[in-house]
């Protein structure tokens, strides 16, 4: 019994709700379950009522269950489709509970077909997985090169898409080089087909790969969204623009390539310059460099000029002239100091005669005087330096007589020698 | 800019044409400056018609050339 007054006990302890406090209590619950804000989920629309311009309410249903739906006014004007009946759909919305009715439901914030749906998810999912590892860095991003001199294409062998890109290399570089890999580039294995020729291309000298095709619907453009081509394309060691149907189309493939292009066409356009542009860039070149060399070499030439019409290389024979001037006014002075000097000397000379003359013997041998020689020609001034019978010359003044000595005497007196 | 030396590139290959033009386009400029000495500007005028013949090499060695793979044999058809 003591357990049943427990119970009871326990009972009256326990709040009790009102009906609308009891859902405003779920509907609390639900709303902070994070789990449940945000969800995605997939379905048929049935019994879908819409009046223009007015709330949309519908039962998501499949083969076993079904969920209230609502998508107000804010939402469901922004559609590109007008849901109905029987419709595959994908929702994304927040879990909540309509209190008035105690039912749960489904606020839906975004719809989409079916099969799209289902893409978009696989789309978004992909995005932010390749994203999270780095597939998208810039860090990877290679240089589209500015001249190739071969491009790599992989498109589909026929249509639109390869012929523009064709047409507009040809257009902008007349003589460019192109390899085609030409691979599916819609429905199954298409990107498979493409991740292929994308490595063929990778192993051959091309400098730069396109890969692309024209605009169709986002079933059409979807292999450019799958992992086996995104991951190719992140592998070339070849720089790949991406240019996949319109200026709108987003696709994986455009976020990991090196370089996204609106259009083919404007793929072309980005990997080629146009020759004609640059050949007359380089011809500009050429004029300026011959410009600037021509008058490089005419200002020295001016400055050779100047120098040469300066009065020294002008007129070299002046700068002579004036030597010879000076050579002529040295020579002349030269000439007078000579003959002074000559003059002088001859001064000199003729006072060193006269002196000489007064010393010489001569004055003396006019007097009367004589010199005795031997046959020697040897000057005799001591009777001791002779013998008898030596012949001797006696020099006189006007010649000179032969004579044998007869006789030596000496005179003691006249002894002059020392 | 600091003056750049600009000394002689052997291998013009390695340089490629944007390089090879805006190298081209630095000479011009420091020979139209009109200040370097008769053998320096000799030396780069020379460079520089080295670079516009590269250049011209450059626009006109492709061939022009369409090649499509096939896809089953992995044999070249060239248009």
């Amino acid at each position: 019994m003591e357990g049943i007054s427990d119970k009871e006990e326990k009972d009256l302890d326990q709040k009790i709700y009102s009906v609308s406090g009891l859902n405003h209590f779920v509907k609390g619950l639900l709303e902070r379950e994070k789990e449940l804000q945000d969800v995605w989920v997939k379905g048929e629309i049935s019994n879908f009522k819409h009046h223009k311009g007015r709330h949309m309410y519908f039962v998501l249903k499949d083969d076993s269950s079904e969920i209230n739906s609502v998508m107000f006014r804010s939402k469901n004007r922004d559609l590109d489709f007008e849901p109905e009946e029987g419709m595959e759909v994908i929702c994304r919305g927040d879990i909540t509970l309509y209190v008035d009715r105690g039912r749960y439901q489904i606020v839906v914030k975004e719809m989409m077909v079916g099969g799209i749906g289902e893409l978009y998810l696989a789309y978004e999912k992909l995005k932010e997985k390749l994203s999270e590892e780095g597939l998208f860095d810039d860090e990877h991003k290679k240089a589209i090169p500015f001249l190739p001199k071969k491009v790599g294409i992989v498109t589909s062998g026929e249509g639109a898409a390869l012929e523009d890109m064709l047409r507009t290399l040809k257009e902008r570089f007349e003589n460019i080089d192109i390899v085609v890999s030409p691979a599916k580039v819609q429905g199954e294995d298409a990107a498979k087909d493409i991740a292929e020729s994308i490595k063929k291309l990778d192993e051959m000298d091309v400098d730069v790969v396109i890969i692309g095709r024209g605009g169709g619907s986002i079933e059409d453009l979807w292999s450019f969204n799958e992992e086996i081509l995104a991951r190719a394309v992140f592998e070339a060691e070849t720089p790949i623009v991406s240019a996949v149907g319109h200026e709108t189309d987003f696709l994986i493939s455009d976020f990991v390539a090196d370089e996204r292009a609106a259009t083919p066409t404007s793929a072309a356009e980005l990997v080629v310059p146009i020759k004609s542009e640059l050949k007359s860039k380089v011809r500009d070149q050429k004029r300026r460099a011959r410009t600037a060399m021509r008058n490089i070499i005419t200002n020295y030439r001016e400055k050779l000029k100047n120098l040469s019409t300066s009065p020294v290389l002008q007129n070299p024979k002046r700068m002579l002239e004036d030597r010879y001037q000076k050579l002529d006014e040295n020579t002349e002075r030269i000439d007078i100091l000579l003959e002074r000097y000559l003059e002088r000397y001859k001064e000199d000379l003729s006072n060193k005669k006269d002196r000489l003359n007064a010393l010489s013997p001569v004055q003396t041998m006019k007097r009367g005087y004589s010199i005795v020689m031997d046959d020697q020609k040897k000057v005799i001034s001591s009777v001791d330096e002779v013998e008898k019978e030596d012949l001797l010359s006696i020099h006189l003044i006007d010649g000179e007589i032969l004579s044998e000595v007869e006789e030596v005497e000496r005179c003691q007196k006249k002894n002059l020698k020392k | 800019m600091s003056e750049e030396e600009l000394e002689k590139i052997e291998d013009l290959d390695e340089l490629g044409f944007e390089q090879a033009l805006e190298r081209l386009e630095k000479i011009n400029k420091k020979l139209e400056r009109n200040k370097v000495p008769l053998e320096r500007a000799i030396d780069l005028y020379q460079q520089g018609m080295e670079l516009i013949e590269y250049c011209d090499e450059r626009l006109e060695e492709a061939e022009g050339k369409i090649k499509k793979m096939t896809n089953e044999k992995e044999e070249m058809i060239e248009n």
